[in-house]
């Protein structure tokens, strides 16, 4: 059976599709469950871990795939003057698909999936509609009382710049939802420490607490990834599923039930009324998706 | 200057140059780290956490978590050599990385392997090699990755540990598991400590009057023996003749 399903991947599929039903048990417009624990990472200004189907846990002997997707993302905050383009500071966003979450990577230079995605996340998430960097001015003050009171106003006005690593650890499909999800999980649990300047000039950053800032999020941004296969369109495949699939849509829903973006690969094409239903799908998913990432803050 | 340069063109850069806060313990006066003042006894270890199995995509995986430090490894192999040269038995291969946000105490590390990730590499394949049964394997490579999620100390006793964890998931036979702990001896009282923190290991490092650095070794417990020491910082003659 398991060596059926390597050789004749596509026959295998076909055979469960042809009963509107896929191998790992779920009908075709089914969803896996998604699984967000935050702030595990200590060593960084907040953190996020996604799974994304196989929430409980269960272990399954390597190889074959079908175990879910996990991809964590940590955000680093780090301080900088402002700039032209960015006087509220910056969001920058980078995907680490390292060889760890499918044999399909290799060490070196990222691939262009990787690159293209970072690319994806990083407009989303500079768009002044969902994000509101204002609260992102740096809070310093100095150590010790100076006595020179020319000293006093000498600290300069700096803003935050907040690297946010994705580091895929699973790769089973649907990467860019399990990385979109950490993502936004991951900004709103954000904790921007008050600044303590020393005589050395270093800056120090001081434990958080309650006056430490956090970053307003307007809206949360929820995508859905769809696999067409043979006119058949499958919700959140796998990456078998997507390895089939003639062409893949990802739409992302915001939480007041608007549209954000819609992208479509693949020479396939995809009729209205099919499309249509994609989005109600995707629209119901980000109810579901969004309630997990309000409960983890 | 010209790897910061193929290091960013791939990725996506902040318009200016930034600079990390430094951590909090680093404050004049702060007694955040306070080597004279330790909650666990002398010979004791952190909680410890394992699984296995946790990549589906690798054939094999392993998660550690000792306290803070957090560890993932995932083997895939053995697979064929990608050149085609002709080798009696398998070669190992580790890439060990620390994730960009994995240290609180340090600047952030950089997405490409720096000098001390690609001798943390070199060490993980010592220790593990004399481990595994490589004549099964003619003509492959098996591949171990491991990335270290956090940092609190014993990066690479955890990895060490994790990764011998994983090939044992991924059914590579070996003779024996490998299992790796970290001592550290502090400068102030010359006491040697079971798994030092990050704190207490760049602390340490430092030295003191009477010494002070860091052992790790891996070991075989079934066969009891030693696949590896490493040391670093000074330990004066008198400790190793123990």
């Amino acid at each position: 059976m398991e060596s059926f399903r390597k050789i004749y991947s596509s026959e295998f599929h076909k055979k469960f599709l042809a009963h509107n039903v896929r191998p790992d048990g779920r009908s075709l417009d089914d969803a896996r469950n998604t699984k967000i624990s935050v702030n595990s990472f200590g060593s960084s200004n907040g953190s996020a871990f996604v799974r994304i189907g196989n929430t409980h846990g269960s272990q399954k002997l390597g190889g074959g795939g079908g175990d879910g997707t996990s991809v964590t993302c940590a955000i680093v905050a780090e301080v900088g003057p402002p700039t032209d383009a960015t006087p509220n500071g910056q969001i920058i966003v980078n995907v680490e698909m390292t060889p760890i979450c499918s044999s399909r990577f290799r060490t070196g230079k990222p691939t262009e999936e990787a690159q293209a995605l970072g690319h994806w996340l990083n407009e989303l998430v500079r768009s002044p509609h969902h994000l509101s960097l204002e609260d992102m001015k740096v809070k310093m003050t100095r150590h010790e009382a100076v006595e020179d009171d020319e000293e006093e106003d000498s600290l300069p006005g700096m803003v935050w710049y907040l690297y946010a690593d994705v580091y895929c650890i699973n790769h089973d499909g649907s990467i860019g939802d399990a990385a979109l999800i950490a993502l936004f999980s991951a900004i709103q649990n954000v904790r921007l420490p008050q600044l303590v300047v020393t005589k050395e000039n270093q800056m120090i950053a001081m434990p958080i607490d309650a006056s430490s800032g956090r970053i307003n999020i307007l809206h949360h941004l929820v995508p859905t990834t769809f696999a067409i296969i043979d006119e058949q369109v499958l919700v959140d495949p796998s990456a078998e599923e997507e390895e089939l699939s003639s062409g893949l849509l990802t739409i992302v829903t915001r939480s007041d039930g608007s549209l954000v973006t819609i992208r479509k690969s693949g020479g396939t094409s995809l009729d209205d009324e099919k499309l249509k239903q994609c989005m109600k799908t995707a629209a119901e998913r980000c109810k579901t998706v969004e309630k997990e990432i309000k409960s983890q803050r | 200057m010209a790897a910061r340069r193929v290091e960013e063109r791939y990725r996506s850069n902040a318009p200016v140059t930034t600079v990390r806060p430094l951590h909090h313990s680093f404050l004049p006066g702060s007694q955040a780290t306070n080597l004279a003042k330790r909650d666990r006894k002398r010979n004791e270890f952190r909680q410890f956490f394992m699984k296995t199995g946790i990549i589906g995509q690798a054939s094999g995986s392993a998660y550690l978590e000792m306290a803070n430090t957090k560890i993932i490894c995932g083997i895939y192999g053995p697979r064929q050599i990608p050149k085609m040269e002709f080798s009696e038995k398998a070669k190992l291969q580790c890439d060990f990385k620390f994730a960009t946000f994995a240290e609180s105490r340090r600047e952030r590390r950089k997405y490409t392997a720096d000098k001390e990730e690609k001798e943390f590499s070199m060490l993980m394949v010592q220790a593990l090699e004399s481990s595994l049964i490589l004549e099964k394997y003619p003509k492959s490579v098996i591949d171990c990755y491991v990335i270290v999620l956090e940092n609190d100390g014993g990066a690479l006793n955890g990895a060490i540990t994790c990764a011998s964890m994983a090939l044992a998931n991924a059914g590579i036979e070996m003779y024996d598991l490998v299992a790796a702990a970290s001592i550290g001896l502090n400068p102030l009282n010359g006491e040697i400590l079971l798994d030092p923190t990050e704190a207490e290991e760049i602390e340490y490092k430092k030295g003191g009057k009477k010494g002070g650095g860091v052992v790790t070794i891996g070991f075989m417990p079934g066969m009891n023996e030693i696949t590896q020491i490493w040391q670093s910082g000074q330990i004066p003659q008198e400790k190793w003749l123990l």
